[in-house]
């Protein structure tokens, strides 16, 4: 096993993306900033002190100090605990949120770039009726008629927010579709469904995956939003977005209530922005040959 | 009498673009037999890779097929549906493109794409489309295909890759293969070693080879019979010998004449006077007659049909015989 992996190590280190991507410093410490909260998320039933919902009447509200490493909220719960199983939620949150994106925006894209004229002309203009719409609006009347709830959150931004996948997937479909090698795919008699899949799908997995990167972060920021609302997730889940809300009304007695989920949400979408400015420079052969 | 294959009649492909239509291929006319090799020979943009693309209908999506009709083995391509098509496309009848470079998918492991084919058509699992893979890339020529077939195709030499097309294309053993330039794009070295693999295969799996070439040099090489081509036209058709021995057509002669190798030592190298003619309004009558030495009036008015000068020498010129 182990030395599975450090043959796997190796294999990387020669890889040629990979040496590029480790001449980004932004790259790297948004990759670290990443595995740090992907490290919390996984291991916060073992390394946070106190469960996330533990009530303790008797120390409401105290400042940060040994015991409470991010000090203590109005109930008295322990704010630490609640930002590291709040970042189980909102990398899930994200994550959910960018495969729903993807399900509806690459598919659509693609059968827009494949068959051109009237299909690309609907589904271009569902897409810019989408991205006309300001997506938080949107989403609170999708929240609305759906209900509260965290999976009600992530269907609602997903839906407000798939049309930058239709517009990449579409215009990098236009462009590989003149590519000799599809023609010669054709040739061989491959139907139109394969050629999408086999052919044209894989081919623009590194402008996808950029765009992930780069919308993880608003994603997590919108279901956050919707959280502060009150439209996501309801008490005493560990919601950054839900924890600034109830820490709103004590915010000159105790900041930290506040500032320790906003910090948390800030360095979570600045490690997915940075991550994905590197990779987007690394991915885009122009730059790379250019 | 050879069986005929392929019959082209009254074939004519237009660009459909903002400036007009461009007549790439006009009232075409061809018979391509069983078990021949057939070079169409041009300068670019006469139309001979129209032509040829038209077969298996893979024309751009702006092409216009406007009449004609092209008889394989007794069915209609240009009636077919696109499924039934997509049948014929690669078991039947296979292309090898001119660029080796951009002609195989990126992101597709080389024994993948080769075995591909089979599994597109056979329904063959893909362990064993994977074996006949390998053994079709070590027949083409590519060493340790084990090894090989597991890359992918930037690492691969350009001739190689046209191996690997090659390879892919042939391995439903199609009856007709179409080679657009296939040694165009490649290192004068391996253009040799290219053009000796098809024949190879064509005589091994009995294929029908229709070749698009600029290059005498393959024409001579490779072919059975030839047809020239000119503004959209098929001017002149012909054993090899005929076309080279005694050229009928104005614009043949040209072209043979402008064939570095056959220049006399120290002659100034010959050349055809004029430029090819826009296809969007090419000239009335016959279309070569503004560039042609031997031009009379009825050339400029009247438009030559195909004569058949002697058995299988077709020549389209009102006075071939000076």
């Amino acid at each position: 096993m182990i030395r599975l992996i450090s043959e796997r190590i190796k294999l990387l280190s020669n890889n040629e993306t990979f040496k590029l991507f480790l001449t980004y410093k932004r790259g790297i410490i948004g990759l670290l900033l990443l595995s740090l909260m992907v490290f919390l998320a996984l291991t916060a039933d073992f390394i946070a002190p106190k469960k996330f919902d533990e009530v303790d009447p008797s120390s409401r509200l105290l400042p940060p100090s040994i015991k409470y490493l991010f000090g203590t909220d109005h109930l008295g719960r322990d704010v630490f605990s609640r930002v590291i199983y709040g970042a189980r939620i909102a990398l899930w949150v994200g994550l959910l949120v960018v495969l729903v994106e993807a399900g509806i925006g690459v598919p659509l894209g693609l059968l827009a770039g494949f068959y051109g004229g009237r299909v690309d002309k609907f589904i271009s203009a569902i897409t810019d009726l989408i991205w006309a719409f300001p997506p938080i609006v949107l989403a609170l009347a999708i929240v609305t008629i759906l209900g509260p709830g965290l999976t009600n959150v992530v269907v609602a931004v997903a839906v407000v927010s798939w049309a930058p996948y239709t517009r990449v997937v579409r215009a990098k479909t236009l462009s590989i579709i003149s590519r000799e090698f599809i023609i010669a795919a054709r040739a061989i008699g491959e139907s139109s469904f394969s050629i999408m899949l086999r052919y044209i799908l894989p081919n623009t997995l590194p402008p996808i995956i950029v765009l992930a990167t780069l919308t993880i972060p608003s994603a997590i920021l919108y279901t956050t939003a919707l959280s502060f609302l009150g439209f996501g997730a309801q008490p005493p889940t560990p919601d950054w977005g839900l924890m600034l809300s109830e820490g709103r009304d004590y915010i000159f007695k105790a900041p930290w209530c506040c500032v320790f989920p906003g910090l948390f949400i800030t360095l979570t979408a600045l490690s997915f922005n940075l991550l994905g400015d590197a990779l987007r420079e690394v991915l885009d052969p122009k730059l790379r040959y250019g | 009498m050879p069986r005929t294959l392929l019959s082209i009649k009254d074939l004519r492909v237009y660009y459909e673009t903002i400036r007009g239509y461009v007549k790439a291929v006009d009232s075409v006319d061809l018979e391509i037999y069983e078990g021949e090799s057939f070079c169409l020979i041009g300068e670019t943009g006469c139309g001979k890779s129209t032509l040829a693309l038209a077969i298996p209908r893979l024309l751009p999506p702006n092409a216009r097929i406007l009449s004609g009709s092209i008889m394989f083995k007794n069915i209609d391509l240009l009636k077919l549906s696109d499924s039934e098509l997509e049948e014929i496309r690669g078991r039947d009848i296979a292309v090898v493109f001119q660029n080796p470079m951009s002609s195989l998918n990126p992101v597709l492991r080389i024994g993948l794409q080769v075995g591909e084919p089979l599994v597109a058509h056979f329904k063959t699992p893909w362990r064993e489309a994977l074996i006949s893979a390998i053994k079709q890339l070590s027949r083409v020529g590519i060493p340790d295909p084990h090894l090989r077939s597991k890359d992918y195709p930037h690492a691969f030499s350009g001739g190689m890759k046209q191996r690997s097309m090659i390879a892919m294309m042939t391995s439903c053993k199609p009856s007709l293969l179409i080679a657009d330039e296939p040694t165009t794009a490649l290192d004068v070295t391996i253009q040799a070693q290219v053009l000796r693999l098809i024949r190879e295969l064509k005589e091994e799996y009995g294929l029908t080879l229709l070749l698009i070439t600029h290059n005498f040099g393959i024409v001579a090489e490779m072919c059975d019979r030839v047809g020239v081509m000119y503004a959209g036209k098929l001017v002149e058709v012909g054993n090899v010998i005929d076309i080279f021995e005694s050229p009928l057509h104005p614009y043949t002669k040209g072209l043979i004449e402008c064939v570095i190798a056959r220049r006399k030592s120290k002659s100034r190298l010959s050349q055809i006077p004029g430029a090819p003619p826009s296809l969007i309004n090419p000239p009335g009558g016959c279309r070569f007659h503004p560039r042609c030495l031997y031009a009379t009036s009825r050339c400029t008015s009247e438009e030559p049909g195909l004569i058949e000068v002697s058995r299988k020498h077709i020549v389209a010129c009102h006075n071939y015989v000076r």
